[in-house]
């Protein structure tokens, strides 16, 4: 009677399929941790340059320096409480004297807005948003320059930008 | 009658694994690196941008003044710039300018030492310079030397 060999099944014991196991989910925990991690620096950078208050102050800080630039400094009227500044400027280059205004206000409530508009008769000609998300904005002005000093808040990130701009013309 | 033991298929030797595990390291450490480089680069850029801010400011401030000598940053922003005179080391100006002051401003977590100074080039005209220096670790400056970058502006007033 010949004795029958024993036949070998391919495959994996409960203990090695367990170990696999475990190292698999370590390795993949540990991936997945500089994953989740990686995605969360990437997203506070971001957030850091083009966030709603980012690109707001941006937009703001330019907005101000560009119009107060171009602004003579022979006058400009001043908010005794600094919610609102106004300069004067040259629309025409070839005028003598001021033609234009541009104010720049903040309503208290979350918005800073810029009003444009031409002296003599006193007429507005546009007012546009600057920012929303406005916590803060107090204007001030020096000699021949005018600062701002604006703070905004979306509830996530702030920011406050002090910026001051000489006005240019005569 | 000895039983045929089949014959071991399959499996990975030790060095098979050692070598896996050094190349999961290298993409480890190579993803790490970058990662590091990636923020201190951004924090870099950011410190840069926020040097320059301030020097724009002091220097708008400072020019839009009729009488340049009376500026005094720390009196003029009051509260709502985060600034006071240096008092930790002493800084020179350029040869031939006359220094107004040094101030350390705090803007972002982050000390910026300011040295403002002055130099008449004409009849009636004056170089306003304006440096803002800073490190990037943060540490506390007791000279020049410590200082990682700089950003200088200068400008000009007539007065």
């Amino acid at each position: 009677m010949s004795k029958k060999e024993p036949t070998v099944q391919p495959g994996f014991t409960i203990v090695e399929l367990m170990i696999a196991v475990m190292l698999a989910a370590i390795v993949m925990f540990g991936v997945g941790a500089m994953v989740v991690d990686s995605q969360r620096g990437w997203q506070r950078m971001y957030n850091h340059i083009y966030s709603d208050v980012a690109t707001d102050s941006y937009v703001a800080r330019k907005t101000f320096d560009s119009v107060v630039r171009k602004a003579s400094s022979e006058t400009f009227l001043l908010d005794a409480a600094g919610s609102w500044i106004e300069v004067y400027y040259y629309e025409d280059p070839n005028s003598a004297f001021v033609d234009s205004y541009a104010r720049f206000s903040y309503d208290g409530i979350g918005q800073l807005d810029i009003e444009y508009g031409r002296l003599n008769p006193r007429q507005t000609l546009t007012v546009r948003t600057v920012c929303e998300n406005v916590s803060s904005c107090v204007f001030k002005a020096s000699g021949r320059s005018a600062q701002m000093i604006l703070t905004l808040d979306d509830g996530s990130q702030t920011a406050t930008i002090v910026s001051s701009s000489v006005m240019h013309n005569q | 009658m000895a039983v045929k033991r089949p014959k071991s298929a399959g499996a990975f030797t030790l060095i098979e694994v050692i070598a896996a595990i050094l190349i999961l390291s290298i993409a480890v450490l190579g993803t790490s690196g970058y990662r590091y480089y990636a923020a201190l680069d951004a924090r870099k850029a950011t410190m840069h941008t926020t040097a320059a801010g301030i020097g724009l400011l002091l220097c708008e401030s400072w020019r839009g003044l009729s009488d340049p000598n009376t500026f005094n940053p720390d009196t003029y922003f009051g509260s709502d710039l985060a600034i006071a005179p240096i008092t930790g080391f002493t800084w020179s100006a350029y040869e031939g300018f006359t220094p107004l002051g040094g101030y350390i401003v705090v803007a972002d977590g982050c000390d910026y030492y300011a040295l403002l100074s002055w130099k008449d080039v004409g009849t009636g005209l004056r170089a306003l310079n304006v440096v803002v220096a800073w490190t990037y670790r943060g540490q506390v400056v007791t000279s020049i030397a410590d200082i990682d970058k700089s950003f200088e502006l200068t400008t000009y007033t007539s007065y």
